[in-house]
């Protein structure tokens, strides 16, 4: 019984953290009409930055308040990096604006292995201290079911702060921009602006996605942030809609549950799960671009009209 | 006499090998409605473009209230007042025709990035003005009852109506008009040339338009130039032009007699 | 230094067969071929296919030729596989989506790169496999009494399994006398001496190649009916169908020749490193893009710059900065001062070197 509990927090934690990145790549990507293939590079970002000052100040600080200190840290450090890349790239034209954000993320990918050992474990991986609670087999539940309570809480928090923004004037502006620059520029708004907004707001939640990834594996490597989990991501975004918040979350769940019963499956399926993923992306990308909620949102569903 | 409100002098652009817009003065004085007109590709829209900043002159420059404002971009550009219509509509199309509108009214009030999050007081306070001006424009150019619907979803006369409430919504001192008539049928138009006049009035414009229609043009501007093959080259009253040879050549190709 | 700018010559050669495959197809159809990488794997996997089966060097004729028979046929059948591949994926991956707009594309692209790698990985298994080095076969009755170089035989078991298992062994030691008795009483009848083929070697004939293939380009492409055709496409598609051009088969043809040169590429790389794996395309894809991006994409003189300067930067910026400017550990993140260059590049010219200026047109 503990077994599939064990198992079920494991993926709803998963989900919550899947979710996380796929609001704020959404928000980058679907919002902001923005191509950025480098997402996962500002996950990286966060969960080594939160791994770094978990070993830094252990013990000096008590552990929940280290916990949460990290993943401030996390984000910081994640937008800052948006900072650096989002302000030069930004007059990028779609094409190489893709190109120059995955360079980004192979940047942060290649820097991560080739600093010296004690920085950041290199190709090896860096161990992050438990600070949240002790972590044993007899409080394993517990410490996943309060992981869980708190990836729901921060998703939550995220998604509310996102859909607050794009209601906002700001975020009209940021819609305009993406959706005709030019028009926008000669009425005058400033188009950069908005952009670098949505850029680091989306790179600090990827942050914080990745912080709170760290402290629940206790253990991180480069391999945890290959381009396969970008892909994951954009099949997040594209499955549930790219206009949708709700719609990440659906989308969330369905991949992250189809992963992992993909473990448990018959060896036929499981084994090709690498090209699977990719298909399934292909196809819904010709079949169904805008997902299963296009630009709507859950709340949609339960009145007539679609919000314009 | 004052100094006009908006001047260029000698604003020329060369492509290359190609020229398209030489030596172009253009002058408009306070409150004036002012027409553009010319064959096709005579350099009228490249004109609106060097104006607003959308592209860099090659030579020339171009005047504001007496200050050279030659190479402003353009968001600047029309932060100063100068707003316009595009010749293919580009209208946000997904976004509802109010908040299409609403985008570009700028907040008295504070409309930063927390505040609009937080929805604090002094947001809400903002925004409730902007609703109220921007339905108002909307009212203005009849369009008021739909204002829930997707831009895109609009007639096409409709949506030329709102490129220029959009425009109206920046509160410019000068609106520079890109074929506001192309596509209406001649109903439509007699009503766009009342509304121009009216907003003109109501809004203390200054007006440039570029129109096909001799109709539309002689009907409401007061002093039109003409372009041909990026050159001036002729400038005065509707009269004057409808009799100017230069001009009968350059539209019909030959002298009329 | 000199040695550093040469090795660039050659590495940046080799990106710019790459680069021409990226350039030309989103000349095209506006395009980034994400599993182009790919098609440069695969060819290097057929060739390492024929170098080590196919058995071109035992061919009796006077040395050097059947190594160089041997390369040559590697090196055609990576050409014309990669080649192959290219027109089915297109045919079936990117033919309909071609309509569905840029994003939609892009994201096919990105997925057929995956399942190619991942493909690979089924079929040839992930772990890197050595490149073969050309073999030297010797009657054993023609060896003199004392080996001048190790000498080697095949061997064949079987598993308990079943399976059949190919392997060299060295039978004769380097300086060792020979026993022809007691090796044909073992059953060799035959054996080889191996031959490593220096990397200046390689590096010239990857120049040469470039050399030579350069004005065939510029003939196909200027002078030929088919090059007119994609030079059409690449200006305005649609003007060019309504003129009666085949489009698919312009489209098909530009996938084969960029996947062409790639596979020669492919052949090239693994033979100057030595092993080929299934994400062997993946950086080098990647970096060709990016020599691509910077000679302006669309642009084929472009690509052959773009690429022939990043192949030096490569070469020679880590070098620089390891001797001149004291960073000991340059070369290991030469990769990530490519992309940074990339980034900064991109910064001061956005379009490239011989990229169109984009003109906003209001």
């Amino acid at each position: 019984m503990s077994g599939e509990l064990l198992w079920w927090l494991n993926l709803l934690v998963g989900v919550g953290i899947f979710t996380l990145l796929a609001v704020s790549l959404n928000l980058i990507n679907g919002f902001a009409g923005m191509f950025h293939l480098g997402h996962h590079g500002f996950w990286a970002m966060g969960a080594y930055a939160a791994a770094w000052l978990t070993r830094e100040c252990a013990g000096s600080l008590p552990g929940p308040l280290l916990y949460v200190a990290t993943l401030g840290f996390g984000m910081a450090v994640a937008a800052a990096g948006g900072l650096a890349v989002g302000i030069p790239c930004l007059r990028l034209r779609g094409d190489y604006l893709a190109i120059a954000t995955l360079g980004f993320a192979e940047i942060v990918r290649i820097a991560i292995q080739n600093l010296p050992q004690e920085t950041l474990g290199g190709s090896l991986g860096m161990p992050v201290a438990r600070v949240l609670m002790a972590v044993g087999p007899d409080t394993m539940v517990a410490f996943r079911g309060l992981t869980l309570l708190i990836a729901t809480a921060a998703c939550s928090l995220v998604i509310l702060l996102i859909r607050n923004y794009i209601r906002s004037a700001q975020g009209r502006r940021l819609l305009a921009v993406a959706q005709d620059e030019t028009a926008a520029s000669l009425l005058g708004i400033d188009p950069t602006r908005p952009k670098v907004v949505a850029f680091v707001l989306g790179a600090s939640v990827a942050g914080l996605a990745g912080a709170l990834f760290a402290h629940f594996q206790g253990f991180i490597t480069p391999l945890d942030f290959q381009f396969m989990e970008m892909v994951k991501m954009f099949l997040i975004v594209v499955l549930g809609g790219m206009g949708s918040l709700s719609g990440c979350v659906v989308g969330a769940f369905l991949v992250i549950a189809t992963e992992q019963l993909l473990n448990r499956a018959p060896e036929a399926i499981a084994e090709w799960w690498q090209v699977e993923f990719p298909l399934l992306l292909a196809l819904m990308i010709v079949f169904r671009p805008q997902g299963i909620f296009g630009r709507r949102e859950i709340g949609d569903l339960f009145r007539r009209k679609a919000r314009a | 006499m004052s100094d006009p409100l908006f001047r260029t002098e000698g604003l020329t652009k060369r492509y290359g090998g190609l020229t398209a817009v030489s030596r172009v003065r253009l002058e408009l004085r306070e409150g004036e409605l002012v027409g553009l007109i010319g064959p096709n590709g005579a350099g009228k829209t490249t004109c609106f473009n060097l104006i607003t900043g959308a592209d860099l002159p090659t030579e020339g420059c171009i005047r504001l209230r007496g200050a050279d404002v030659t190479g402003t971009r353009p968001f600047h550009m029309a932060r100063l007042g100068v707003a316009r219509t595009f010749q293919n509509i580009r209208l946000w199309k997904e976004m509802s025709v109010l908040d299409n509108v609403r985008t570009v009214c700028v907040a008295g009030g504070r409309s930063g990035f927390w505040s609009g999050v937080l929805r604090l007081s002094s947001y809400r306070i903002a925004e409730q003005s902007i609703r109220e001006r921007s339905e108002a424009l909307l009212a203005r150019m009849g369009l008021e009852g739909v204002a829930g619907e997707r831009a895109a979803d609009l007639p096409y006369g409709d949506q030329r109506k709102l490129e220029i409430a959009r425009a109206l919504a920046l509160a410019p001192r000068i609106l520079l008009l890109d074929e506001p008539a192309a596509g209406m049928n001649p109903a439509e138009k007699a009503d766009l040339m009342h509304t121009v006049r009216e907003i003109r009035r109501e809004f203390a414009l200054t007006i440039l338009l570029i129109e096909h229609d001799m109709k539309f043009v002689m009907g409401i501007c007061e002093r039109i130039y003409v372009l041909d093959h990026g050159e001036e080259i002729a400038h005065g009253t509707p009269d004057e032009i409808r009799k100017d040879p230069k001009v009968i050549e350059a539209y019909l190709g030959g002298s009329a007699g | 230094m000199l040695d550093y700018l040469l090795n660039g010559l050659g590495l940046g050669a080799i990106f710019a067969f790459i680069a021409l495959g990226y350039t030309m197809v989103y000349g095209i159809i506006k395009l980034i071929n994400f599993a182009h990488g790919e098609f440069f794997m695969v060819g290097g996997f057929l060739g390492f296919f024929a170098l080590r089966d196919l058995g071109i060097e035992r061919l009796p004729l006077p040395a050097p030729l059947p190594i160089l028979l041997a390369y040559f046929c590697a090196l055609t059948v990576a050409a014309l596989g990669s080649g192959l591949l290219a027109v089915v994926t297109e045919r079936i991956a990117y033919r309909p989506v071609r309509r569905a707009g840029r994003i939609a594309a892009l994201i096919t692209a990105v997925c057929v790169s995956l399942i190619l790698q991942n493909l690979a990985i089924k079929a040839w298994g992930a772990d890197p496999k050595a490149y073969p080095d050309p073999k030297v076969w010797v009657d054993v009755d023609d060896l003199p009494a004392r080996a001048e170089s190790n000498l080697y035989a095949r061997r064949v078991a079987t598993t308990s399994t079943g399976e059949r298992v190919e392997s060299e062994e060295r039978v004769v030691v380097e300086g060792e006398a020979i026993d022809r008795l007691r090796l044909k009483s073992e059953g060799r009848g035959e054996v080889y001496r191996k031959v490593t083929i220096p990397r200046e070697t390689t590096r010239g004939f990857v120049i040469l190649a470039l050399v030579l293939w350069t004005p065939v380009l510029w003939f196909l492409v200027m002078r030929t009916r088919m090059g007119k055709a994609m030079r059409a496409v690449s200006e305005d598609l649609d003007a060019a169908r309504l003129m009666g051009i085949p489009i698919d088969r312009v489209v098909a043809y530009t996938f084969f020749l960029g996947a062409f040169v790639a596979g020669v590429g492919g052949v090239a790389y693994c033979v100057t490193y030595g092993k080929i794996e299934p994400f062997t395309g993946f950086v080098p894809g990647l970096k060709a893009f990016i020599a691509a991006v910077i000679g302006g994409i669309g642009s084929i003189p472009g690509a052959l710059v773009g690429g022939l300067l990043l192949g030096i930067a490569e070469s020679v910026v880590p070098y620089m900065l390891r001797d001149w400017a004291g960073w000991r550990a340059a070369f290991a993140w030469k990769d990530a001062i490519a992309f940074a260059l990339l980034i900064l590049f991109l910064l001061v010219r956005p379009t490239g070197l011989f990229g169109r200026p984009l003109r906003v047109k209001v």
